[in-house]
């Protein structure tokens, strides 16, 4: 899905993919003596078929399976500070869902979802029916504009927004002073769920925007012209066609908004260097992850948060993908 | 059926690989303390500076004073047996990140290490000893050449054992701004009832500023609030491992969380963040008259930027109780020798030596901005009678050496961030909410005691 590329879209690519995986389905499960028959060429295409994702095998295991495996043979110990470390099962994931800190900042991301989430999706839905129904220059820059912060490294960005925040130093102050009036205060217990929903909003509207436009560009416009002779209205036309008609792309869309909220930690993590009294450290699950590794030397019960994140961010995407089946194309 | 039964093999393969090799040598507890005698083991060890003297015997050593680089080349100068190889590996709590990983893999701590005095608990307690016992390098006679409260602290519980140097303090004093105080014809308080009248004063007479800040996130500075009280709230005895004690709910901690939180109520003090931007540029911009703090402080104020014209600086004694209220105590730095050191006994002459000298307690109070802990510095002329030139030419040492001398020692936890990330919670509701201070500090007690015990300690009543 790139920006300029008129990529296609999964609802589209979805059909030959799941052809292509029937057959190989269908290779595995033939009878012993078809088997013997196309064996040697089969045989062939698979040492091929190994050939070329073994780099991405590698990379897969050893970044990724085997730290998750390395992660959870961790959690199934205990370390304290005086006994040292002790195997102790799975009684680390009973404290986990039973501990109050853990389970406030699962709330909060929670709501973080609920709440950023359709708002990320329902503005990029909007930019990107905008944007394609336009056929001029400024479409184009638009686009590059609503875009370019997703392109500000998370770090940065949220450094940028903690100036800007900023009691004393940001424009804000001075902005609001004009107008005879003070500026409301962003870091404050009130305002910070406003704050970081706006800073994670900026960032990322741009990216779930070019991903439905890319969608929005392989649609057939004799669509929209038959649409038009029906007597459909523009407006229609965006409600009616093209929105069902990129709904798998919304759906991915959703999905990546959903996973990229529930595990919140870079904007929280550098704004508490302006306000550490208001955002505790263990204000996200991850970032109690962190905080229980790296301040409070608590590694194995970290592993286990971080498990337990993991394991919950699965749950809740399978759940969305099961409800979204029908639209995202999954389903067939 | 058989991919998941091939995948489920691989994963017990991995899991029994990884297992042994984790296996390996449980448990952080360091055989005979952790003494090590391999000279030669430091011979290839990248270092910061530049070691002139080739073939030379190296110290691995972790640091961030600020110009410290200054201070390991003059050591390095005067000694022809022993090189100190320096790196800094980030300040404070990214270094002891650091540090915990290479405990963790048992190896890649440096030889010495700087650990401020309020962590060395958390290196010395249960499963957890990694700093060796400098008494048996002859550490003891150094005790008659540093102050007493940041020699106790050393000692963890004032016994006979040693696991650091001290290398600079924080005497707690109050910055105040004599100009504001002179244009609004107000007293400089020298108690904490004056405190709360000169800030009811200054907001009468129209100062459109505050007298001071309580900052919830003060970690040190706010236990030192309660250490002018004689309160204990945190301690630990190295001669009784697994013990700690934590007392929050004392009346002279309520009274202490009583006082600020009535300032808050009574609008004299603000509860911003401390070391934040914004709260250094509203100690510069005129926004407080007051800020009682670590003496180090007056060295980064110097460097903000945005200060009010004509504003003008004097360094005080931290506002008292009553005559029975101590000297105290805010941060300061040791050196200690980990049990990682490649050889031990080279090691803690560098502990011992590093800032031992007239050149380096030089470099420390010009450079560095450190604090000294040496009675021959603190007792020094040039040292008492040096005078600053952002405090108006004040004899600024003339206040602060007698508050570093008189001081006693103090106690922390074998988990103090945790302590003081609890701790700052419990504070913000007291302060910013107006949460009931003894329900508030019980709770944070339980929290607390509730955490020593999984954490295998015992709590003592």
């Amino acid at each position: 899905m790139t920006v300029a590329g008129r990529t296609v879209p999964p609802s589209l690519s979805s059909r030959p993919l799941y052809l292509a995986e029937s057959e190989t389905d269908m290779s595995t499960n033939t009878s012993k003596t078809t088997r013997r028959v196309t064996g040697q060429a089969a045989q062939r295409a698979n040492l091929w078929g190994w050939f070329f994702t073994a780099p991405f095998a590698v990379v897969f295991v050893v970044f990724l399976i085997v730290p998750m495996v390395y992660a959870f043979y961790v959690s199934l110990y205990s370390y304290t500070q005086v006994r040292g470390t002790v195997f102790t099962g799975i009684s680390n994931y009973a404290r986990a869902f039973k501990d109050p800190i853990f389970l406030q900042g699962m709330g909060r991301v929670l709501l973080y979802t609920a709440v950023m989430v359709p708002i990320q999706i329902i503005l990029a839905l909007i930019f990107a029916l905008i944007i394609d129904a336009m056929r001029t220059k400024f479409a184009a820059g638009s686009r590059l504009a609503i875009f370019l912060p997703y392109a500000v490294p998370g770090v940065i960005g949220a450094l940028m927004w903690g100036f800007l925040y900023s009691k004393d130093m940001g424009p804000f102050a001075s902005i609001f002073e004009l107008f005879g009036m003070q500026a409301p205060a962003f870091l404050s217990p009130q305002g910070l769920f406003g704050s970081l929903v706006n800073v994670v909003t900026w960032q990322w509207t741009g990216y779930y925007m070019v991903i439905i436009y890319s969608a929005l560009q392989s649609i057939p416009h004799e669509l929209y012209e038959s649409a038009r002779i029906d007597g459909a209205s523009e407006l229609q036309i965006a409600l009616r066609i093209k929105t069902p008609m990129v709904s798998s792309s919304l759906v991915m869309a959703t999905i990546f908004a959903l996973i990229g909220t529930l595990q919140f930690y870079t904007e929280p993590m550098v704004l508490r260097n302006n306000a550490q009294s208001v955002i505790p450290p263990e204000y996200t699950p991850n970032m109690y992850a962190y905080t229980l590794a790296f301040n409070y030397n608590q590694v194995n019960y970290s592993a286990t948060v971080s498990f337990a994140l993991g394991l919950i961010v699965v749950i809740i995407s399978v759940i969305f993908m099961r409800i979204t089946r029908k639209q995202s194309g999954l389903g067939e | 059926m058989k991919k998941t039964t091939k995948f489920m093999a691989f994963m017990v393969a991995g899991a029994t690989v990884l297992s042994m090799a984790a296996c390996g040598a449980p448990g952080g507890a360091a055989g005979a303390s952790g003494i090590n005698n391999d000279p030669k083991a430091n011979d290839d060890a990248q270092c910061q500076n530049t070691i002139k003297k080739k073939g030379v015997e190296k110290v691995t050593l972790w640091a961030w004073y600020p110009a410290v680089e200054k201070v390991v080349d003059n050591f390095n100068e005067a000694h022809d047996d022993v090189q100190v190889c320096w790196t800094n590996v980030g300040n404070g709590s990214e270094a002891y990140k650091k540090f915990n990983t290479a405990l963790k893999a048992k190896s890649g701590a440096p030889d010495v290490m700087q650990v401020e005095a309020e962590i060395l608990p958390s290196y010395v307690s249960g499963a957890e000893k990694h700093l060796v016992d400098l008494s048996q390098f002859g550490a003891s006679k150094e005790k008659s050449k540093y102050t007493e409260g940041s020699w106790r602290d050393v000692t963890l519980g004032g016994g006979d054992s040693v696991y650091a140097i001290p290398s600079d303090a924080g005497p707690f004093a109050m910055m105040y701004r004599k100009d504001i105080f002179d244009k609004y014809g107000v007293k400089v308080p020298t108690t904490w009832d004056e405190y709360e009248q000169a800030g009811k004063e200054l907001k009468a007479k129209g100062f459109p500023g505050h007298i001071g800040n309580y900052a919830p996130n003060g970690t040190a500075m706010n236990v030192a609030l309660f250490a002018q009280k004689n309160a204990k709230v945190y301690d630990y005895d190295v001669s009784k491992p697994e013990d700690v004690g934590i007392d929050l709910t004392s009346k002279e901690v309520t009274d202490v969380m009583s006082y600020w939180q009535r300032l808050v109520k009574e609008g004299i003090v603000t509860t911003d963040d401390c070391y934040s931007n914004d709260w250094y540029t509203k100690i510069v911009d005129g926004s407080y008259a007051t800020v009682v703090n670590a003496s180090w402080l007056i060295g980064y104020v110097k460097g903000v930027s945005g200060a009010q014209e004509g504003a003008v600086w004097q360094v005080a004694d931290a506002p008292k109780w009553d005559s029975s209220t101590p000297m105290v105590n805010q941060g300061g730095s040791t050196l200690a020798v980990t049990d990682q050191a490649k050889h031990t006994e080279a090691a803690a002459k560098v502990a011992i030596g590093l800032w031992d000298s007239e050149a380096n307690q030089e470099v420390a109070v010009k450079d560095s901005g450190n604090f000294p802990v040496m009675n021959s510095k603190l007792e020094a002329d040039d040292f008492i009678n040096y005078e600053e030139p952002f405090l108006n030419n004040q004899k600024v040492n003339d206040v602060l050496a007698p508050i570093a001398q008189g001081y006693k020692g103090y106690s922390f936890l074998p988990f103090q961030t945790y302590a003081y990330d609890e701790q700052t919670k419990a504070f913000t509701k007291i302060v910013r909410d107006g949460a009931d201070v003894s329900s508030t500090m019980s709770d944070l007690q339980k929290t607390l005691d509730n955490y020593a015990t999984q954490q295998g300690f015992t709590v003592k009543k």
